[in-house]
């Protein structure tokens, strides 16, 4: 691959580049927005329906087994993944110092990817959902969306190629290696789960191993992208160290995709005994992240309490950090007897999305959406603050909540004397104290939506009516010429 | 990594390897695992479950049942609590696809349904005959997804009374003998009854097709052991003409 640095070219400035990206970004994270409130209200639905199960007469769509997946299915691929690689393309624009190239592409991809959601969402409701972890969508969802996902990644690779500085920066990594981690993922369960399952446990070994790496790989790569360019933007500091950053990338890239096999499981022994390896050695990248953001911030949290965008992106990380160590101890051969189908393992995915994913694109996009529908920044009004602090409470009350009702579950199973029906009554307290939790992100998360497809819709509004919307923006025109 | 080219070069790297290690080797282990030839006449384990049950696989994957259920006996525990005589290895999941083993017990595990007595159930019941146990259990299973919390009243199992369906029962007809339920009829209509539809029968096909109860070389059935020692130390034929507790026989796999 040839880079684009032997002629280097002056980098474009912020507001320029933010001209060029501003409506297919604007786009996508208002639809990523929009997404994130159906799927947290399928989300509450679902969760409403296991604690209250209704006696007789409902319809197949509206039980726990459909509308669970179908809200995991909406919030992983209609928000956090279209939230991650929209705010990814930004970045790598903004940090390579060049409008967003092809960007008929993205919009191209915009398009594919949310017929898939929809097309997915729908097959899961009516009936035809894979079964899978994280990859319950039929065949005709699936399929689109990974059409989608290949015109994301044309054009961040045609934007990286066109880049006007020479340093690449730690978001550009992260950005540029989920893509293309994400696709071949994508591709693999298109084709694995799909169109040639193999046989027998294998098909465990797949799904396993897939929904892992579309948490450790993907989704890590998306939110971490999103820190390690926030962060020093919102603390006003450059990031403390690029080393720090290159140990995070390799350990997460090497040994993080090991996870997710657990003891008990019907697979080789010695996959599990792999994946609890890995997932102790990935502490070390917690390690390093923790003490990187650590130094960046220089000891100096103050200015988080000011930026509620800030806030969430810390806490994300925070949470992060919090799920691996969680992690790393439950994959202790000893516990995982215990421990294994239970919440605290089951529950995983969920705190990925919940705790760690949906804070980090909420915090970001507090930051972009508001300069790219206005030309101003967010404000630190009480409506952000409310909507952080009910994200941050909800995502804590979720987690509390789960590890009560696995905890719970973990001790009535563990001893087969106790009735399983024990098992069930002793996790209920739990599971409604993550209800509680669920209700809290989800009325935050709607404000939040709302605030945002308002703010898309003024931009719409104010540039069909021909006035200029913020002077600090660039048009895409201005840019190409 | 200032380089484009490094970047792509270590994402593929990267995945490639974790490809290759996670999922083609273990392809390569268990790819070619065979079904487990028993003593005659059985056929070998697992065979293809029938028309039936298979629509019925199909069912509880559309249904979401495996949100709940786990179909995996775990070794410890499990065993005593009568879901299953041995722990489920690799061979066990051989015939069916999509593969759905579970990863929350919201609800008991099902690896055994099929063999399960009344007593093991979550919420134990009784046979009311001494003969009919595999009628009286699927009666109680069409009973239990119409109406979960009649047979459990703590379950938290939602209602699929929408897989059954309300028929009327015309003048010299008499209720179905699988109706839940008849119903006077109301203001000069037909009595009518509630009857499980094609999808329940099949769900309930599928379930009672579910046992990993076959000895394997893997996870021997408890006392196998001790059999094969008799039976060695006899210099009897390999094999048994009974298929209570026979010897497991070897197929060279590598146990998971």
């Amino acid at each position: 691959m040839s880079d684009s640095l032997s002629t280097p070219r002056q980098p474009l400035n912020p507001a320029q580049v933010d001209g060029a990206s501003r409506w297919p970004v604007l786009w996508m994270l208002v639809k990523a927005a929009g997404w994130l409130a159906i799927g947290l209200g399928l989300s509450v639905w679902g969760w409403g329906r296991l604690l209250y199960p209704e006696e007789v007469g409902t319809a197949a769509w509206a039980t726990y087994g459909r509308l669970w997946p179908a809200a995991q299915h909406v919030l992983f691929y209609g928000f956090a993944t279209q939230a991650g690689a929209t705010l990814g393309l930004w970045m790598l624009a903004r940090l390579s110092g060049v409008a967003l190239q092809q960007r008929w592409l993205v919009f191209l991809g915009g398009i594919l990817w949310n017929l898939g959601v929809f097309l997915g969402v729908l097959g899961i409701l009516f009936g035809d959902g894979s079964g899978y972890v994280l990859w319950q969508a039929p065949l005709y969802g699936s399929g689109v969306m990974w059409a989608g996902v290949a015109a994301f990644c044309a054009s961040a690779w045609f934007t990286f190629q066109q880049r006007r500085r020479a340093e690449v920066y730690p978001s550009q990594w992260w950005t540029m290696a989920g893509l293309f981690w994400l696709f071949w993922l994508m591709s693999i369960g298109v084709v694995l789960l799909h169109c040639a399952p193999p046989r027998g446990v294998m098909q465990v070994v797949v799904s396993t191993w897939l929904a892992n790496n579309l948490l450790m790989l993907w989704l890590t790569s998306a939110g971490l992208a999103a820190l390690f360019y926030f962060v020093p933007r919102w603390s006003g500091r450059p990031l403390h160290s690029v080393a720090m950053s290159k140990m995070v990338f390799w350990v997460v890239a090497t040994v993080g995709t090991a996870g997710g096999f657990h003891f008990g499981m019907p697979v080789p022994r010695w996959l599990p005994a792999v994946s609890a390896v890995a997932d102790l050695m990935v502490l070390v990248a917690v390690l390093a992240l923790a003490l990187n953001i650590h130094r960046t911030m220089g000891g100096q949290y103050g200015g988080m309490w000011r930026q509620p965008g800030f806030l969430l992106t810390l806490f994300g990380a925070l949470m992060w950090m919090l799920v691996l160590v969680l992690q790393a101890v439950l994959s202790r051969p000893a516990l995982q007897d215990v421990v294994n189908l239970t919440f605290l393992t089951a529950g995983r995915s969920s705190l990925w999305l919940l705790g760690f994913a949906l804070p980090v694109m909420a915090g970001a996009m507090m930051y972009v959406v508001p300069r790219l529908a206005t030309g101003q920044e967010g404000c630190n009004c009480a409506k952000s603050r409310a909507v952080a602090a009910g994200l941050m409470i909800g995502a804590v009350l979720w987690m509390a909540g789960l590890l009560w009702a696995g905890n719970a579950q973990a001790n009535a199973l563990a001893d087969w004397r106790t009735p399983f029906m024990q098992s069930l009554a002793a996790a209920l307290p739990g599971m409604k104290l993550a209800g509680l939790g669920l209700l809290a992100i989800l009325v935050s998360g709607v404000v939040m939506t709302g605030a945002l497809i308002w703010m898309g819709c003024g931009a719409l509004w104010a540039t069909l009516r021909g006035t200029v919307v913020a002077d600090r923006v660039a048009t895409a025109e201005e840019v190409v010429a | 990594m200032n380089h484009g080219a490094l970047i792509f070069l270590s994402a593929f790297v990267t995945i490639a390897f974790s490809w290759a290690g996670l999922v083609m080797t273990p392809q390569l282990q268990l790819g070619r695992l065979e079904p487990v030839p028993q003593p005659a006449p059985q056929p070998d384990y697992p065979t293809a479950r029938p028309g039936l049950a298979q629509q019925g696989l199909q069912v509880y994957r559309s249904m979401g049942c495996a949100e709940c259920h786990t179909q995996q006996v775990r070794p410890e525990g499990d065993v005593e609590r009568g879901w299953g005589q041995r722990r489920t290895v690799a061979q066990d999941y051989l015939a069916d696809r999509p593969l759905l083993v579970g990863s929350l017990r919201l609800g008991p595990d099902l690896a055994n349904f099929g063999v399960r007595e009344a007593g093991r159930f979550a919420v134990p019941w009784k046979y009311a005959t001494e003969t009919n146990h595999l009628e009286e259990t699927e009666a109680w299973l069409y009973r239990h997804l119409y109406q979960p919390r009649g047979q459990a009243p703590r379950s938290i199992m939602p209602s699929y009374a929408f897989l059954f369906e309300r028929r009327p029962i015309r003048p010299g007809q008499s209720a179905d003998a699988m109706a839940l339920r008849v119903e006077e009829g109301q203001g000069g209509r037909w009595p009518e009854q509630v009857v499980p539809g094609p999808k329940a029968r099949a769900l309930v096909a599928y379930l009672m097709s579910l046992r990993a109860d076959a000895p394997v070389f893997e996870a021997p059935l408890p006392g196998a052991a001790e059999a094969a020692a008799k039976q060695s130390a006899t210099n009897a034929p390999a094999g048994g003409t009974t298929n209570q507790v026979s010897a497991p026989i070897s197929t060279n796999t590598v146990s998971p």
